[in-house]
């Protein structure tokens, strides 16, 4: 082979890589770029939503906007432009925003998931305008438009509650009977799929709201049974528990839910020790992901037993799963949070105000972003009861 | 021999090897070409979730990992690993090719002739089998090494308080244990191409040769690949942290790896070269 044939052969393999490469752009990767930047510019608004500037707002309705201009043909441009429509109404631009959220219905009619969350949302405009006619309005024509969609499901329980809260009584009665009849055709329809739990969910939120509990702990025990060993059976079984104790009082019902509750804890923390550490460094990357998740299980899961413990005066629980549950979330406001509620039981339920105050002391000196004043203002206090 | 005998020969190695690259730059050549290939490799897979590469990796990442990862951000949590496999398919081929190449022309260029790229490369190719069975050998002790300490230790104190320092210790130890099986094993590179010895005679003559200059040698290894090693004891927390705001940090990251790597690579592979000549030598 000449030295010529072999330049020309490099200079087309080289051309060719050169298309290859260059013609691998745009497209779906491109728009899922946007889209991860527009919404990490959203998250940023919403953690500094009460000082944002309207430029602030308007940076972020760009974004998504660029990303609907685009990509108008994209599966996920709906969402985008829900988002515009979003965005408007949290500046209080209602008309802006309605207007930006009925594109939503005019240009992508075949994102039903969308289009039903764009017609609550206007709805919920109107309802804030005192316009409940013209909300309800909104609200039956996600269900008979778009029946199969979660926020379609939500709206028989959501009008029930209105109705209760403006203390109509009888249309409430009414409309929670027709909501538990809906969720139950729909649990009877679609057995073990994602709407029959959906249902299953806004079934238990009926009953409660109604303080029918016997028939709520029915329907949490049958959740708890179906899915045991996730977080949802950890929840199930915590609520069963402050039933019992609050509602219908049988403290042994209340015990024994409660230990199942903490069984199932258990299943779930011992599932997210085992990510921790002992991985190959190259499946490093991925299982901080999955570890995430699995530990996002575990808070999960620590909140419910938290809340439950709480309820049913265990303290000593109490203290012990914000002490876990501080640590799987270390760092974290919501670590803080733990953190300050077990100082609160040590002082206003055990009667133990230096451990209390260590804890205190613990968050100022690891903790930045909590209220300093606050925090030293209750350890001067607390130094106060103590000398009292 | 003794300590600062080792560091003194180390250094008289690396100043004939820094001679020779400047009289002859051509050396670079075999280690430039196996970064250029990791480099396509790299530029490759972060183009991989795009069409039309995705219709060839698609089905793969489906049967080996989830489609997930064919999506920003998370094709760049996926993407060092498919890298390192890439890596090892580019070692195994044209990187080892290229270790024989690079051996030949320092041997030639020691002996005072004229380096020769095609005929060493055409050496290399003739020896192929032998230079890839070191490889293989090497790196399958490395790996067992690695992988079995960790296992023993998951296996045996996995409910201990001191997992989780036990599990570090080992990790960075392994990295410091790889060096010294590299330290053994090494001559047998120039073994297979100077002395044109079959896979076990070259890794015998390694491992004997290595016993009389083994501090020389673990100096001429450690030193270049120091960076390489810190860089992969970084990088899964560089690529983390920095996934949240940049995700692609990683393909930066490898990229750097591709760059220390080539420097490593030349630095251990000519010096060493350059020690067994002096070896073999000093043998006769």
């Amino acid at each position: 082979m000449r030295i010529n044939d072999g330049r020309k052969i490099l200079y087309i393999l080289f051309m060719v890589s050169v298309l290859l490469i260059t013609g691998c752009g745009g497209g779906e990767y491109e728009a899922e770029k946007l889209l991860w930047q527009a919404n990490k510019s959203f998250a940023k608004l919403k953690e500094n939503i009460e000082t944002a500037a309207p430029k602030d707002y308007e940076e972020v309705i760009l974004a998504f906007r660029k990303l609907v201009f685009k990509f108008p043909k994209w599966k996920y441009s709906p969402r985008a432009q829900l988002t515009i429509g979003q965005l408007y109404a949290l500046q209080n631009n209602m008309s802006k925003a309605k207007g930006e959220l009925t594109k939503v219905l005019k240009e992508f009619p075949q994102d039903a998931n969308t289009c039903a969350s764009a017609l609550f949302a206007i709805g919920k405009i109107y309802e804030d305008e005192n316009k409940w006619n013209k909300a309800l309005e909104n609200y039956k024509k996600m269900v008979s438009d778009y029946p199969e969609t979660y926020a379609a499901y939500q709206v028989p329980l959501y009008i029930a509650q209105y109705y209760k809260s403006k203390n109509m009584n009888e249309k409430a009665e009414g409309a929670y009977k027709e909501a538990i009849e809906g969720y139950e055709k729909v649990i009877k329809e679609h057995p073990d799929t994602f709407a029959s739990l959906t249902a299953q969910k806004f079934i238990i939120a009926a009953l409660v709201e109604q303080k029918k509990w016997s028939k709520a702990a029915e329907y949490l025990q049958a959740r708890a049974n179906a899915y045991a060993g996730t977080p949802l059976a950890v929840e199930s079984l915590c609520k069963i528990a402050v039933i019992y104790q609050e509602e219908l009082p049988s403290v042994r019902q209340s015990e024994t839910a409660y230990k199942k509750a903490v069984e199932e804890y258990g299943k779930i923390q011992e599932e997210s020790r085992k990510y921790i550490e002992a991985q190959e460094e190259l499946d490093q990357l991925q299982n901080i992901e999955a570890e995430k998740t699995l530990k996002g299980y575990a808070v999960l899961s620590l909140k419910y037993i938290t809340a439950a413990a709480v309820s049913l005066r265990k303290w000593d629980d109490a203290i012990r799963y914000f002490r876990e549950l501080a640590d799987l979330s270390s760092g974290t406001p919501l670590a803080a949070q733990s953190l300050i509620t077990s100082a609160r039981i040590y002082h206003e339920q055990l009667d133990q105000p230096q451990k209390a105050i260590d804890i205190y002391k613990h968050l100022l000196e690891n903790y930045k972003g909590i209220k300093v004043e606050a925090i030293e203002e209750k350890i001067a206090s607390l130094r106060e009861a103590k000398k009292e | 021999m003794r300590i600062k005998e080792s560091f003194g020969v180390a250094k008289s190695v690396w100043s004939m090897t820094f001679k020779m690259v400047r009289k002859r730059p051509c050396i670079i050549l075999p280690f430039f070409v196996t970064a250029v290939f990791n480099a396509v490799a790299l530029t490759i897979l972060f183009y991989s979730p795009r069409y039309p590469l995705s219709k060839i990796f698609a089905p793969l990442i489906k049967a080996f990992s989830n489609l997930r990862y064919l999506h920003y951000p998370a094709n760049f949590l996926l993407l060092p690993k498919m890298f390192y496999y890439m890596q090892i398919g580019i070692m195994l081929t044209v990187g080892v090719l290229m270790f024989g190449m690079a051996v030949n022309l320092i041997f030639q260029v020691s002996a005072g002739e004229k380096p020769r790229i095609a005929g060493s490369l055409n050496k290399s190719v003739r020896r192929y089998f032998t230079l890839a069975g070191v490889w293989i050998v090497t790196f399958i002790i490395s790996f067992a090494v690695m992988r079995g300490s960790m296992w023993l230790v998951v296996k045996t104190f996995s409910d201990s308080d001191l997992f989780p320092i036990l599990i570090r210790v080992v990790r960075y130890s392994g990295y410091l244990f790889v060096l010294i099986i590299e330290a053994f094993l090494v001559f047998s590179y120039p073994a297979a191409i100077i002395e044109k010895r079959k896979l076990f005679s070259a890794i015998k003559r390694s491992l004997f040769a290595s016993k009389r200059v083994f501090l020389t040698m673990f100096i001429l290894i450690a030193a270049p690949r120091f960076f390489e090693v810190l860089l992969i004891l970084s990088r899964v927390r560089l690529m983390s942290y920095a996934f949240r705001n940049f995700p692609e940090a990683a393909l930066i990251v490898l990229g750097l790896g591709i760059a220390v790597a080539f420097v490593a690579d030349f630095l251990v592979m000519t010096s060493i070269t350059n020690l067994f000549i002096l070896t073999k030598e000093t043998e006769a």
